[in-house]
């Protein structure tokens, strides 16, 4: 291509840009070192290319740089386990349910605010002074009711508890259960349990309307007890009531080259220790 | 990206980014202000962000803050008012201060696609991600620029060696 007087800005545009062949850029530059004035023009364009000015920089990086929070991550398995062990333990020791107030033997009195309607009725005599109401009985009931709850039943250790074996089921081979009440209601389903604990589909106990007697006795011999769930829950409320100024310790340990953890809680009246130590899955 | 990429970013872009504000604003305050505010948006958009793609994303960021300032703080550009600006001694020391002079007088489309071509080495399409505007029009401002540049240059009779 010839540089003209018309194209030799954009064709010396198009060199200082890189915009050119490097034949085409060769040819272009050939034509400039020939031509004095084609020369000068080309300095010019090469000036006009900017620079930065280097003593401007930005004072305030210090503010924006941002601090890294690390996580950590839990790689090994057995470290994993460990700690979810430990944390386990932990809320199942140190956690306190409220217990609830036993009211159907202390019932709960609202307080005698003058003016306001008290909760039971009162036949105690009044000074003329006071401006006490005294409403009946079963009005006070339907208008503040008391909350009332069953009572609570002591756990019962079935190990320790006796059973009278009706006579109808004596030469049955029916374990030990614990005492329980036997009653004239229907019950048409029972939890779901086993005898080793796991749970199965339930087993059906029609229940004779008059002596509560269960007709399938067979399967009466397949329970171990009932509602393990329930004295799982009572034992373990046993515990939380009756442990005191509980210490926990963990013990990293080496066993036969193993990394183990020793878990040790020991309170007043309990002391359990357990050790943790990674195995492989089969 | 990282918050180590992060901090990787202010290190190497925030000068660059700090100059071409500067440059084309020509209020240091504002351009702090803008340069603050883009990172702080970038940190912000960090895990929608790649490394890779920080710099045109920030360059981007501070572009269309800058034209929102622009717009508030409109400025007419004439070259030739620049004859007043005549070097009297001719050196080559000058040469560079009076080609940031007549960049600054530069509209400011040109302005913009010549300080990212030469400050920051974008390409014609980089510059026009971030500046919107096409490839063609990108080299039509900086061929415009460059012709007006030395256009000044040569009227001030500025010696080149």
């Amino acid at each position: 291509m010839r540089l003209t007087d018309d194209n030799y800005e954009l064709m010396m545009f198009d060199l200082l840009e890189g915009n050119l062949t490097e034949d085409q850029e060769l040819d272009i530059m050939a034509q400039i070192e020939e031509d004095e004035f084609y020369f000068r023009e080309w300095k010019l364009m090469k000036a006009t290319v900017l620079t930065p000015d280097e003593s401007v920089v930005f004072e305030g990086k210090s503010a924006l740089l941002k601090k890294d929070t690390k996580v950590v991550v839990l790689h090994r398995r057995w470290v994993t386990i460990s700690v979810a062990a430990s944390l386990f333990l932990g809320v199942i020791l140190f956690w306190q349910p409220v217990p609830t107030p036993d009211v159907a033997n202390n019932p709960v009195e609202q307080p005698n605010v003058e003016g306001t309607i008290p909760a039971t009725n009162t036949t105690e005599e009044t000074p003329v002074n006071e401006e006490v109401i005294t409403i009946p009985a079963h009005i006070a009931e339907e208008t503040t009711p008391v909350r009332k709850t069953a009572p609570v039943t002591p756990p019962v250790d079935v190990q320790d508890a006796t059973y009278d074996v009706p006579a109808q089921f004596a030469s049955a081979d029916v374990p030990a259960l614990g005492r329980r009440p036997m009653n004239n209601e229907i019950q048409a389903t029972i939890p779901n349990i086993t005898t080793d604990g796991m749970m199965v589909s339930s087993q059906f106990l029609v229940f004779d309307q008059e002596s509560a007697i269960p007709q399938n006795i067979s399967r009466v011999a397949s329970f171990v007890t009932s509602r393990p769930q329930e004295r799982i829950k009572n034992k373990a409320q046993e515990i939380y009531n009756n442990v005191r100024d509980p210490k926990l310790k963990l013990k990293p340990q080496m066993v036969d080259r193993k990394p183990g953890l020793e878990i040790e809680f020991e309170s007043k009246g309990y002391h359990a220790i357990a050790n943790i130590q990674p195995f492989k899955a089969n | 990206m990282t918050t180590q990429e992060y901090n990787e970013c202010v290190e190497q872009f925030s000068d660059g980014l700090f100059r071409f504000i500067v440059k084309n604003l020509g209020d240091r305050f504002e351009a702090e202000n803008i340069v603050q505010n883009t990172f702080e948006k970038l940190w912000l958009k960090r895990e929608n962000v790649d490394f890779k793609t920080a710099k045109p994303y920030l360059f981007k960021v501070a572009y269309n803050n800058m034209i929102d300032v622009t717009r508030k703080n409109k400025r007419v550009a004439d070259l030739e008012e620049a004859d007043h600006l005549k070097s009297e001694d001719n050196e080559y020391d000058n040469l560079i201060d009076y080609v940031r002079k007549a960049v600054d007088a530069l509209p400011d489309k040109q302005k913009q696609a010549i300080t990212l071509r030469d400050f920051e080495g974008y390409d014609y399409r980089s510059i026009g991600e971030i500046t919107g505007m096409s490839e063609s029009q990108v080299k039509v401002n900086i061929f415009r620029a460059r012709k007006s540049i030395k256009a000044y240059i040569e009227r001030l009779e500025i010696r080149i060696p």
